[in-house]
């Protein structure tokens, strides 16, 4: 009970100390100088012509006029402050409390008690808040000279908050203060990531799913890069990734933007895109580029290299000037801009808002500009990015479903032509005929090049026609249909003045293409002639019949086709595509003749799904012919 | 992936030697016909090469005969040299055989077009 008591009234006395003691002392007269001498640190130096004021503050609120970035003329930057600690008598231990993005080393009383970072590259993780304990014997002399050397990181320019001291819980709530800055800063942000996530990931989807509408692409590659740009460095921040990290995340996404912006105007557009905006994209890239690469290197030298080229005002100017061109390419791509396009009249305006928004960020390098009127423009610049990108969303909505209603029409009509050409295959033959006659067909596409015909005539023989289209799809299929069309109103049963006739019809309408073709008259009695027009030789019972070949179809007119002569007994006559021979396994292995001839003996659809399975790659067709022995069956 | 067609030219006199590289497909035109084109005047003989052609499809093939037909028409004499056992068949198949002369090498692709 006792104890208790003790513990309470302990309690009690270090609520009412906490009460009387402010959280934290704030550091007075600080003043400011450029440059590096340990001169400084010391208490009894002469500062009295030092700025009063930071040397720096964010470089997005410079002006040219305003001239103060020339003040920049070092890598090293000083303050010196005076702290009274009286008002924190009775906390101890305390703490000098720093919260600034910079590498720097802190002396108290010309003494070196801390550091942050790196002091010779100006290197640091992230900004956080630093407490760097006050000795004993320096607190007691209550008025304190706090000399800090800042090293300046290439990207990083505001010396950051004046110093305070307090004690171990006003670290930790100015760390908490930290928190709540970045959280009102980044929340904003970072809640709008998962929707512009949601519709980058969506928009790469859809472009996925056709590959033909670029625009998708390309707007979902920015509103990707932008919720990452926008949340997702500031993010990073304070999580404590190395500057390099955020630094290098930071040049990739604007190199994407600078390059996706540009891809993506002249794709909404449907416009090719002229090679002049990829140079001015590569050049506007560069200087990220630059930048990294700088950064990279260790050393101060390197750091004061960027520095020069990027923050000098003129520079600065410049590389701005650069990077906004790009959005120029808006106007290009819908040139001439005072004609709007029927059909395309929104996303050219979108466009053009989209552009002109961008480059409404140089107003802030008009030195008359005031801030009230910058903080205006920056207002309107913000909500002039974003409204497009839903009208951009509105206007891919459509093409997409133009595309996928187009796609759906094409599929049907493909399927009509399927059918059409599965009409054009011969139907079973007559039991009555002398031959068995087979056939197996696979094309590689919904229609094929491939044709076989088998025209039986009154007095028992057989035209037997195979053949191959150069060239694949529909403009293979269409050449198929005509040859196939004059094969059934051909009236001569001889195999070469049938592919002589065929020949004169194709030449001059093939594009340059060709016709592979073979035919043979199979007569009752197994006296059969072939005629080949640079189709594969037939087979006979595991061998490859001779047959002279002529050039194939369509290519020149003064052509003959020399008939050779075949004995059929009970064999079988086997015709195949190249696409049997030509099949192409996993490892780019050919079936190759060999192969094929090997199994030529098989049945018409076991030899087309041997090749099918090595690896089609074009149409696969095998005819099968068999003379029946005295009219019977087999 | 279909690996593009390169073509080196390489001119002595009245002899060129079209040295073909990569597949050869409907994409090949400029490298078969447009190389074709660019010969000098006076050409009379050209050697093919396809000793670095893995696989040329029909369109490729047809490509190949409409270059045979011109340098026929030209009376360009044409031999080749370096195609795989698999695309001397099939050019035979073709009849190409009478348009070209097929050799297993460049010594030998020389010999018949000296």
């Amino acid at each position: 009970m006792k104890t208790a008591g003790l513990a309470a009234a302990a309690l009690l006395a270090a609520m009412s100390l906490a009460a009387q003691t402010p959280e934290a002392v704030e550091a007075t007269g600080c003043v400011f100088h450029e440059g590096d001498d340990p001169r400084w640190a010391q208490p009894d130096f002469d500062d009295r012509d030092w700025s009063r004021t930071p040397p720096d503050v964010q470089a997005e609120q410079y002006t040219i006029a305003g001239g103060s970035m020339a003040a920049h003329t070092s890598v090293y930057l000083w303050q010196r402050c005076r702290l009274n600690l009286t008002p924190l008598a009775a906390a101890k231990p305390l703490f000098v409390i720093l919260r600034t993005p910079l590498a720097w080393r802190l002396y108290l009383n010309g003494q070196a008690r801390g550091t942050w970072g790196d002091p010779d590259t100006g290197r640091i993780r992230s900004d956080v808040v630093q407490g760097v304990p006050i000795p004993a014997d320096i607190a007691a002399d209550d008025d304190l000279l706090v000399a800090i050397r800042f090293t300046r990181g290439p990207y990083r320019l505001s010396a950051g908050q004046t110093p305070l001291a307090g004690p171990a819980w006003a670290v930790e709530l100015e760390r908490g203060r930290l928190l709540r800055d970045a959280a009102r800063t980044d929340l904003p942000n970072i809640a709008a990531v998962p929707v512009f996530v949601i519709i980058g990931v969506t928009l790469l989807i859809l472009w996925w799913s056709g590959r033909e509408q670029r625009e998708t692409l390309w707007l979902g590659l920015l509103t990707l890069t932008g919720a990452g740009g926008t949340a997702g460095i500031a993010t990073l921040l304070h999580l404590g990734v190395p500057v390099e990290v955020q630094f290098g995340i930071r040049c990739a996404g604007e190199i994407l933007i600078t390059y996706a912006s540009v891809f993506f105007f002249f794709a909404l557009a449907r416009r090719p895109l002229p090679r002049l905006w990829l140079w001015i994209a590569t050049f506007s890239s560069l200087q990220w580029l630059v930048q990294y690469i700088a950064l990279a290197i260790p050393g101060v030298a390197a750091h004061w290299f960027v520095w020069r080229m990027y923050w000098e005002p003129h520079a600065l100017l410049f590389w701005m000037c650069v990077r906004f061109v790009t959005y120029l390419a808006a106007f290009h791509a819908f040139w001439p801009v005072w004609k709007l396009r029927s059909g395309e009249r929104l996303e050219q305006i979108m466009s053009l808002v989209f552009s002109v928004a961008q480059m409404l960020h140089l107003v802030r390098f008009i030195p008359s500009v005031s801030q009230a009127a910058l903080r205006g423009v920056s207002a309107i610049s913000y909500a002039a990015s974003f409204a497009p990108l839903f009208v951009f969303l509105y206007v891919l909505a459509g093409r997409f479903r133009s595309m996928t209603a187009e796609r759906e029409d094409l599929r049907a009509e493909m399927k009509s032509a399927r059918e059409i050409q599965r009409m054009l295959v011969p139907e079973s033959m007559d039991i009555a005929s002398p031959f068995a006659f087979d056939a197996a067909y696979l094309p590689a596409r919904e229609v094929g090049g491939d044709f076989y015909q088998s025209l039986p005539s009154a007095d028992g023989s057989l035209l037997v026609v195979a053949g191959d289209v150069s060239g694949k799809g529909l403009n293979a299929a269409m050449v198929v249909a005509t040859v196939v069309g004059a094969l059934r109103n051909e009236s001569s049963r001889s195999p070469s003045v049938v592919l002589a006739n065929l020949n004169r019809g194709l030449v001059g309408r093939l594009r340059g293409g060709f016709v592979t073709c073979i035919c043979a008259i199979l007569q009752p009695d197994g006296q059969s002639r072939i005629a080949n027009a640079g189709h594969l030789l037939p087979y006979l019972e595991g061998r490859e019949v001779e047959v002279d070949s002529g050039l194939p179809l369509g290519i020149t007119a003064d052509v003959t086709y020399p008939e050779s002569e075949v004995s059929l007994g009970g064999e079988t006559l086997t015709f195949v595509s190249d696409g049997v021979v030509e099949a192409t396994n996993t490892k780019g292995e050919l079936f190759g003749f060999d192969r094929a001839l090997r199994i030529s003996g098989k049945t018409a659809a076991e030899i087309a799904e041997t090749a099918r399975k090595w690896g089609q790659a074009d149409d696969i067709t095998v005819v099968t012919v068999r003379r029946r022995a005295a009219g019977i069956a087999i | 992936m279909v690996a593009q067609t390169i073509t080196r030219v390489e001119q002595s006199g009245d002899l060129a030697v079209m040295r073909f590289e990569g597949d050869i497909t409907s994409n090949s035109e400029e490298a078969i016909l447009g190389k074709y084109r660019e010969l000098a005047a006076g050409t009379a003989r050209i050697v093919l090469d396809f000793s670095k052609v893995p696989y040329l499809n029909s369109s490729g093939i047809s490509l190949v005969i409409q270059l045979l037909m011109a340098a026929g028409k030209a009376s360009q004499k044409v031999v080749c040299f370096g195609l795989s056992a698999h695309f001397v068949k099939v050019f035979t198949m073709l009849g190409l055989s009478k348009y070209t002369s097929m050799h297993p090498d460049e010594t030998a692709a020389a010999a018949a077009v000296a």
